[in-house]
């Protein structure tokens, strides 16, 4: 499900250059736009809306999710509006979030198993018949086991006792001090703060007291057994966790605040009131090596990434119409693409040449319901040799390739995309050459598409991945 | 590679494992490549058949445009209580069952894509529009809601949301690869 492709949106350009990324580039030449090659402003294009209100693309930073109801993934249950977790007793395992089995273990107890792992959890109650949900028992022996919600009651009760006691506490703790003063080396003492310094000559002398010392700890130790929690498991936070709530959000767009998305309310049903997804208006662009002539049409090499000025790869770019409109498309490529590398920067160019910028798709069938149907929507490059429909398919379409290798399906084109790779470098030593090498597999081609049909009228920049096709023309 | 091609569109590979073919139904356009393995051949719990009907209930039924890869292996879930004792795999429509991968849900819904090498333990259920990523394991008796991206198996298992265009490409997907093999 990896897509060769991904599309820029604009929304994280400056204000005065962004009408020239969602209107019609000029046609003298190309500027693209300065976050063009950021990777957080491109996404796939599945994962994007359209307004078609505003006529542009919209990415999770320029849409608002607005939830629409909340349900329980486990027993698919609505829940109210104010939950976090499912309100019936559904809990997951704190190791391996699996879902846990709750089954009464006694009269008075009931046992969490987890069927991912080997966590068990029993939980007892006061009385035999739960009167209030599973959820609040679990919550509230939660913060009574807990060891360090118990062990700060504890220390907060010891100190309120202290000090009815008077100043006995206070003067317990100053003595402690100074005894630890006393354990300094000599050389360390001398360097005390001086209002330890003015003091020290009224003090008198404190011995070490070995004796008290361990009645304090005694006294500790007597606090921490009390405060060991008595349930199986002693670690804070190990008991069952309740199951967190799924939404089902409706999409609004920022700029118009008209509605994308809205799904139906009900957890299972996966059926939309109103949706307008990117990938359903924009065609799917697939980008694959010509077939047969990997090391011949690509005579690019990786080894030789510096070796000659000027180097030609050609690959097959082909657009598929997932609109049931007949669509009008565009393509434009500024002339030279600079390509920035970490050390020495601009030293690579790009350049691209379409032989056919212009061209219609035909419209999507509207039922894809016979296999002879379906197999005309594939690209002829796609098909496969594994069945006698495809096979036929592929003998049937044998000359159908126009000038300069174009090809045109129902709701698809295919078209030689050229790319011309130069570098300024005449002379590069190895450590250059490999990071050259490097850099190549992760470049990818701008090109600008603008999609005009009867629900929309836009253009975008897209992000051919040529760099993973370079990689594997080299190596083929 | 032969394949048996019956009259409703399904493409059913002589070297497939089947046991109880008789007791697995196929709706139509479903490929089944070699070595899958369809083990139908189980007995089912006593409530999820009428007396002496044993063999009337389908123990394995797979909807339209579904596709099983190489090695993928489909089982029927087991009680946990009595583990000789099966209940019934319903898988839906549109879904595509990777290489290795081993089946053991309860229910599969519409328009699934499986990984390759991803096992879906016993007695879980997923809805529809779900994709299980390559080398996931999905745990026992877990419920996997509609329109989920799950990963990772044990500590780093993870459901995320999936968008809802997903609906389409994979409903594509799975008609793509039974007409493309």
């Amino acid at each position: 499900m990896d897509s060769d492709t991904k599309v820029f949106c604009p929304c994280f350009e400056p204000r005065e250059s962004r009408h020239r990324t969602t209107q019609e580039p000029p046609t003298t030449m190309l500027e693209p736009p300065t976050t063009l090659t950021d990777p957080n402003c491109s996404f796939n294009t599945k994962d994007v809306y359209f307004c078609t209100n505003c006529q542009s693309i919209k990415c999770n930073r320029c849409s608002e999710p607005e939830i629409e109801s909340k349900y329980c993934p486990s027993c698919m249950s609505i829940a109210r509006a104010g939950c976090n977790s499912c309100p019936r007793n559904c809990f997951t395992c704190p190791l391996c979030r699996t879902n846990l089995t709750v089954t009464p273990g006694g009269p008075r107890s009931y046992t969490f198993q987890c069927e991912g792992c080997e966590y068990s959890y029993v939980q007892k109650t006061e009385s035999e018949r739960l009167t209030v949900p599973l959820l609040r028992v679990v919550k509230a022996s939660t913060l009574l086991n807990n060891a360090s919600y118990t062990r700060f009651t504890e220390l907060c009760n010891q100190l309120e006792r202290e000090g009815l006691e008077g100043t006995d506490a206070l003067s317990a703790v100053s003595q402690t001090g100074q005894k630890l003063l006393n354990r300094l080396p000599p050389d360390l003492q001398l360097k005390s703060l001086s209002v330890a310094e003015t003091k020290q000559a009224d003090a008198s002398p404190v011995l070490f007291d070995e004796e008290a010392d361990l009645s304090v700890a005694v006294q500790f130790e007597g606090i921490k057994n009390q405060i060991t929690p008595t349930s199986q498991i002693h670690l804070p936070g190990m008991v069952p966790i309740s199951t967190r709530l799924r939404t089902k959000k409706s999409i609004l767009c920022k700029l118009c605040r008209k509605i994308i998305i809205k799904p139906d309310k009900e957890p299972t049903i996966i059926k939309f009131l109103k949706s307008s997804y990117f990938h359903d208006i924009f065609p799917t662009i697939k980008v694959a090596l010509p077939a047969n002539t990997h090391s011949q049409t690509t005579n690019f090499s990786m080894n030789d990434a510096l070796s000659e000025e000027t180097q030609n790869c050609t690959f097959l770019i082909s657009f598929i119409n997932n609109c049931k409109l007949l669509t009008d498309v565009t393509i434009s490529t500024n002339q030279k693409h600079v390509f920035q590398i970490k050390s020495p920067p601009e030293m690579l160019f790009m350049e691209a040449t379409i032989p056919v910028p212009h061209f219609k798709l035909g419209a999507k069938p509207e039922k894809l319901n016979k296999p002879e149907l379906i197999v005309k929507t594939i690209p002829t490059h796609y098909l496969t040799k594994n069945t006698k429909l495809a096979r036929v398919e592929a003998i049937n379409r044998v000359g159908s390739k126009h000038d300069e290798g174009t090809e045109k399906g129902i709701n698809w084109v295919s078209l030689n995309l050229k790319v011309k790779i130069s570098s300024i470098i005449e002379e590069a030593d190895s450590q250059l050459k490999a990071t050259v090498v490097e850099s190549l597999k992760g470049i990818r081609l701008p090109i600008f598409v603008t999609v005009v049909n009867d629900r929309c009228d836009f253009g975008c920049w897209c992000l051919i991945n040529v760099g993973k096709l370079i990689e594997e023309g080299s190596h083929a | 590679m032969t394949y048996i091609e019956t009259s409703s569109g399904n493409r059913i590979s002589r070297e497939a494992v089947i046991t109880g073919s008789d007791r697995i139904l196929i709706s139509g356009h479903t490929t089944v490549h070699p070595y899958a393995y369809l083990h139908g051949q189980v007995t089912l719990h006593d409530s999820l058949h009428p007396e002496d009907a044993q063999d009337l209930v389908p123990t394995i039924s797979i909807g339209k445009y579904c596709y099983v890869d190489h090695h993928a292996s489909l089982t029927p879930p087991a009680y946990p209580s009595e583990k000789h004792l099966h209940g019934t795999l319903k898988i839906g429509n549109y879904v595509v069952l990777g290489e290795y991968c081993a089946v053991e849900a309860a229910s599969l819904g519409n328009r699934i894509l499986v990984g390759a090498r991803a096992r879906l333990s016993n007695m879980c259920v997923v809805y529809d529009c779900c994709v299980i990523e390559p080398d996931t394991v999905v745990p026992p008796k877990c419920v996997v809601p509609p329109f989920s991206l799950v990963s990772g198996a044990g500590p780093t298992f993870k459901v995320k949301d999936l968008n809802g265009c997903y609906k389409e490409i994979i409903e594509l997907e799975a008609r793509e690869l039974n007409v493309l093999g």
